[in-house]
């Protein structure tokens, strides 16, 4: 009884930690396709750029569950691929019409 | 009478120099320029702060590659490092971990929590309490063989790297995004706001070997035409070009590196 409850219990930790391993940097994978877009990004389309934000948005929640110093590099990281995507979509974006002034 | 309204000018002249800040301020030696003194958690711990020369650096690896891929931030102390996170393979310890190679040799290892007498002697490498001879004489042999320039370092960094005087790494594996060659968009020219000096020839090629595009917009630059608009003077204060362009890179006194089209009429 007490070896199947000592082997219960060694395969819920060995089934913890794998969860772990393999939840560790899960956000990694879309992270590199959010950022390696970088040097693109001036000729995509806003629809694909939105695609990316999008994503880069989902990868900056992922990382809320890092610990303290992987999450401040790599979320400013991200956010600076993110600024620069939204700037680019902005920059597409014809200037808004200044109304006419009131009579 | 006089004598009272001149020692009254004298004292209300005083006065003012003394407001607009006073004491010019030195210019620093070329083994200095790009210098950052951090010092967030350091003397806390009982250790000096660090003294970390760009100079150093910037022969090996892109800007982009410590202030976007690593991390540090662009303004001296704002990136918080600790001891705890170098150990962890954060910021200096991302290649100061004593495994990484660089030119055939092992890079030092970031100082660890405990140290021994002997492995303080690593330590001090950055954690500076004197004047360093050692790192001021590799300086003067570094830019010995490099081609010069009046100001900042006394090196033309620009020319060295176009020259192959050195090759920088812009990737590090298992931190580095793996991208696709950039489209690097035109130069371009700006227009100087004052009559006889010559507009300035903005080279993205050459910013973009350094910087990429992320480290420049839109943090610094917006990409939408008309959006940035800036004066000499915020560049002076360390905005737009000055964020480099006076701590780290050539710096503003050398005008003609930026004005160079020739002044029409």
């Amino acid at each position: 009884m007490l070896r199947h409850g000592v082997a219960f219990l060694s395969l819920l930790a060995m089934l913890a930690s794998s969860e772990i391993v393999s939840g560790a940097e899960d956000w990694r994978p879309e992270f590199e396709d959010v950022c390696g877009n970088i040097s693109e990004a001036a000729v995509m389309s806003p629809m694909e750029l939105q695609t990316l934000i999008a994503k880069g948005e989902r990868v900056r929640k992922a990382l809320e569950s890092e610990r303290e110093a992987v999450r401040i590099v790599y979320q400013k990281r991200v956010q600076k691929c993110l600024d620069l995507y939204r700037n680019i979509v902005e920059s597409m974006q014809p200037e808004a019409m200044t109304p006419p002034p009131a009579q | 009478m006089n004598r009272v309204l001149i020692a009254l000018f004298l004292l209300v002249g005083a006065t003012a120099v003394w407001a607009q800040g006073g004491v010019k301020k030195r210019r620093p030696l070329p083994a200095e320029y790009g210098r950052v003194v951090i010092n967030n958690y350091s003397q806390q711990a009982g250790i000096p702060p660090v003294v970390f020369d760009h100079w150093s650096h910037r022969s090996k690896y892109t800007c982009r590659l410590c202030h976007v891929d690593i991390g540090f931030s662009m303004a001296a102390d704002a990136t918080k490092i600790r001891a705890v996170d170098n150990i962890s393979g954060i910021y200096c310890g991302t290649c100061h971990n004593g495994k990484m190679m660089m030119n055939r040799s092992i890079i030092f290892p970031a100082c660890a929590k405990e140290y021994t007498r002997e492995e303080y002697k690593t330590c001090v490498r950055c954690h500076q309490l004197e004047r360093n001879i050692s790192q001021e004489e590799k300086f003067a042999s570094f830019a010995k063989s490099m081609p010069p320039e009046k100001f900042g370092n006394g090196i033309n960094w620009e020319k060295a790297e176009r020259e192959g005087h050195f090759k920088t790494i812009d990737y590090i594996e298992g931190l580095s995004v793996t991208r696709v060659k950039m489209k690097i968009p035109t130069d371009r020219t700006l227009k100087a706001k004052l009559e006889g000096m010559p507009n300035v020839l903005f080279s993205h090629t050459k910013h973009s070997i350094w910087g990429g595009c992320e480290l420049c917009h839109p943090e610094l630059f917006s990409i939408k035409k008309g959006r940035s608009v800036y004066s000499m003077d915020e560049i002076f204060e360390g905005k737009f070009c000055g964020a480099c362009h006076n701590t780290v890179a050539f710096p503003l006194p050398d005008c003609r590196r930026c004005h160079t089209a020739p002044v029409e009429g």
